[in-house]
């Protein structure tokens, strides 16, 4: 982790020189928000920690989104606990509750800005004016839409936070997290990111540097690949709903959004138990720009326990899809072949019970 | 970073809220309920600072009046919150100036007359490599920009509400004693030593105390700050007067809140504001707010007459400060002919 602004608490690291990779890649992010400064630290985690420890003070409380995962999310329940921060979890989606769980200690509103693997929007715009309102501030993790699709701190977001694995990192090269947001807040970070440790090796930020500058082509091509795939299951017979946020459900999201990114979930039929076959047919053998898919029951969301998940939405048939740079079309025409297979050995199962 | 002060964030601070004069202001609040028969705990409530939160639970434990103990009384708290704000002024101006002593410390000092006026004093005790002319300017600093000298040094009205029934309003405007010439009756006194930045460790008749910033204010958020010892006092000594009885279990207990307002560009930055706290109110709710009787305004009325914690915050006095430098007195001019050097730097940020 690096410290990009000559305002950096000396507790901090050294600021990188201007010419390092970190540098470059955190001024290349902070400009695609629209920012002055940022922060390279490896990892969404580490990031995300430092900017929490960093915006609250023992006795705080924090509000976070209920789609929070782990590890973050054991993050939060006991080592912030253990620094006399409390949380509490809410449908960040939901305004009202958001701003029911306010108390006086409350500091911060931590939110994803499309959940996943629900890929609920977050309305960002109405969640900083109660932010702003009640004298909190609003960290966004724009992970699922980077500033591609949407940029969080025009809508009164201070901290945004994005992992690069998903969209900022296009080969999949680098663990990393970038944070970006009101430079006041940037130097408290830095010092709380230099007390977890850990850098970024210049390499890894040079692969990072060179991808961020297709960033605006990637997205553009993931999401319309996305929403020819949500076409699809969408009329499949074998899909019970497909999670995909439209301008349709979410009008609100026109003044802020440009789109909704390249991710997208969707729930089989709850007769379908095997998914193997669903999970091969996304599989684009690995390629760097492919395609990619799990199952969050089994994966991200696995330590949480049925009853929880089911709450959350998250059920055993729920498929999580990444769509790829390239091959939407060939994506969905093995999606659909698998589940017409998944479908015709449900039939046949019931035809021979 | 030198002695654990942040001058870049000081300065970014003063800049920030040169700009955005709402980001400047800080309301600290504090609630006191009675925990014994002679004393009470008082918790710091959430702080806020321009548009955004500072929420730190800390809690204080005073005694109603002074007497050996374990806690602080609330004229001990007046003077471990007047010790901590004079070092964390010192230690700016020296940081700013490069300058690293080896030691710091503040006495301040109490004295009250046979009607109860008080009068304060300081001493700042220093060691290591500052020059004499250098710890002259930090003495300067303290008194211009330290925010509980100018707070103790200029009269403050202080409002109180009795939330009954119906609201009772009381206010109690500052009066101007001149007890310079008479006979101090008693004399209180406490060692404020400073460690590292804006943490402060405190002794007081024995008892042990630490003061420290949050850390949007450049500290560690290790204890309550300067002010927050300030409004305790306030919150205990009224409690003690309106209705010092520890509930029985499962009863209510009356207590008192305290609030006070910073304006952070008196202390922190080069515009010129008021450094002190300002808009200070006292609110008592009785154990039993539904009666209307007399008892609780009748016990205010007699706070703001009798009370010494009170009438040091409320009343106007001029603060006598010493400097020892490595053990030598060094003579500190009064501000009244030093008027010079104060209008030429009067708030300037460190």
């Amino acid at each position: 982790m690096r410290a990009s602004t000559p305002t950096t608490g000396a507790a901090t690291a050294s600021p990188a020189p201007a010419h390092a990779p970190a540098r470059r890649v955190e001024d290349a992010f902070a400009a695609l928000h629209g920012a002055d400064t940022a922060l390279l630290v490896p990892g969404v985690v580490a990031a995300t920690t430092a900017t929490l420890r960093a915006l609250t003070n023992p006795g705080g409380h924090i509000i976070a989104s209920d789609q929070t995962a782990d590890p973050l999310r054991g993050v939060l329940t006991q080592e912030l606990a253990g620094l006399g921060r409390t949380v509490t979890f809410v449908d960040s989606t939901d305004a009202d509750a958001v701003l029911t769980a306010v108390r006086p200690e409350t500091q911060v509103v931590y939110t994803q800005s499309l959940s996943d693997p629900l890929m609920r929007p977050a309305p960002l715009n109405e969640l900083a004016i109660h932010a702003q309102m009640n004298d909190l501030l609003l960290v966004v993790d724009n992970t699922a839409l980077s500033p591609a699709e949407l940029r969080p701190l025009e809508t009164g977001a201070v901290i945004v936070i994005e992992d690069t694995a998903l969209y900022l990192d296009g080969w999949g090269d680098v663990g990393a997290a970038l944070v970006t947001g009101l430079d006041r807040y940037l130097p408290r970070i830095a010092e709380q990111c230099a007390r977890l440790g850990g850098e970024v090796p210049d390499w890894s930020a040079h692969l990072l540097e060179r991808s961020l500058s297709t960033l605006q082509l990637r997205l553009t091509a993931q999401r319309d690949g996305a929403e020819r795939v949500a076409s699809m299951l969408r009329a499949h017979p074998a899909v019970r709903a497909v999670h995909r946020p439209s301008f349709d459900e979410a009008p609100w999201a026109l003044e802020t959004h440009r789109g909704f990114g390249g991710l997208l979930a969707f729930e089989v039929v709850p007769e379908i138990h095997d998914l193997t076959g669903v999970l091969a047919a996304c599989d684009d053998g690995h390629t760097p720009l492919g395609s990619t898919a799990r199952l969050p029951a089994r994966t991200s969301h696995a330590h949480l326990s049925e009853r929880v998940r089911r709450e959350l939405g998250i059920t055993r048939q729920l498929v999580r899809l990444a769509v790829g740079v390239t091959g939407a079309d060939a994506l969905s025409g093995r999606l659909r072949r698998a589940l017409d297979t998944a479908l015709a050995q449900r039939n046949g199962g019931d035809e021979r019970c | 970073m030198l002695n654990g002060v942040d001058l870049r964030a000081r300065e970014s601070l003063a800049e920030q809220i040169g700009e955005d004069s709402w980001e400047a202001q800080l309301s600290i609040g504090v609630a006191a309920q009675p925990a014994a028969a002679d004393r009470c705990r008082v918790r710091t409530e959430p702080m806020r600072l321009g548009s955004t939160r500072v929420a730190r639970a800390f809690g204080i434990d005073q005694r109603f009046g002074p007497g050996a103990a374990d806690c602080l009384d609330p004229v001990g708290s007046l003077l471990v919150a007047l010790g901590a704000s004079v070092a964390d002024s010192v230690v700016t101006e020296l940081s700013a100036a490069g300058c690293a002593p080896a030691l710091l410390e503040v006495l301040p000092c109490a004295e009250f007359t046979a009607d109860g006026t008080g009068r304060l004093s300081y001493e700042i005790r220093l060691d290591g490599e500052v020059p004499a002319e250098q710890a002259r300017r930090a003495v300067a600093a303290a008194r211009a920009r330290g925010t509980a000298h100018r707070t103790l040094e200029e009269p403050n009205d202080i409002k109180a509400v009795v939330q009954t029934a119906q609201d009772v309003h009381l206010a109690s405007p500052p009066a101007d004693h001149d007890s310079a010439d008479r006979t101090a009756v008693r004399r209180r006194t406490a060692r404020v030593m400073w460690e590292i930045g804006t943490h402060v460790l405190a002794e007081a008749d024995g008892v042990h105390a630490e003061s420290d910033q949050p850390k949007q204010l450049f500290g560690a958020d290790l204890a309550p700050s300067a002010q927050e010892y300030f409004l305790a006092a306030l919150a205990a000594e009224a409690l003690g007067f309106a209705d010092p009885r520890a509930a029985a279990p499962g009863e209510p207990a009356a207590s008192v809140h305290a609030s006070g307002r910073i304006d952070l560009r008196g202390p922190y930055s080069t515009q010129d504001a008021p450094v002190g706290l300002r808009n200070i109110l006292v609110q008592l709710l009785p154990a039993d707010p539904t009666r209307a009787d007399e008892a609780a305004p009748d016990a205010v009325r007699r706070w703001f007459a009798e009370g010494d914690a009170l009438r040091l915050v409320r009343d106007p006095h001029p603060i006598e400060v010493r400097l020892v430098l490595d053990g030598t007195p060094v003579p500190v001019p009064h501000p009244e002919n030093d008027r010079t050097t104060d209008t030429k730097e009067p708030h300037r940020a460190p």
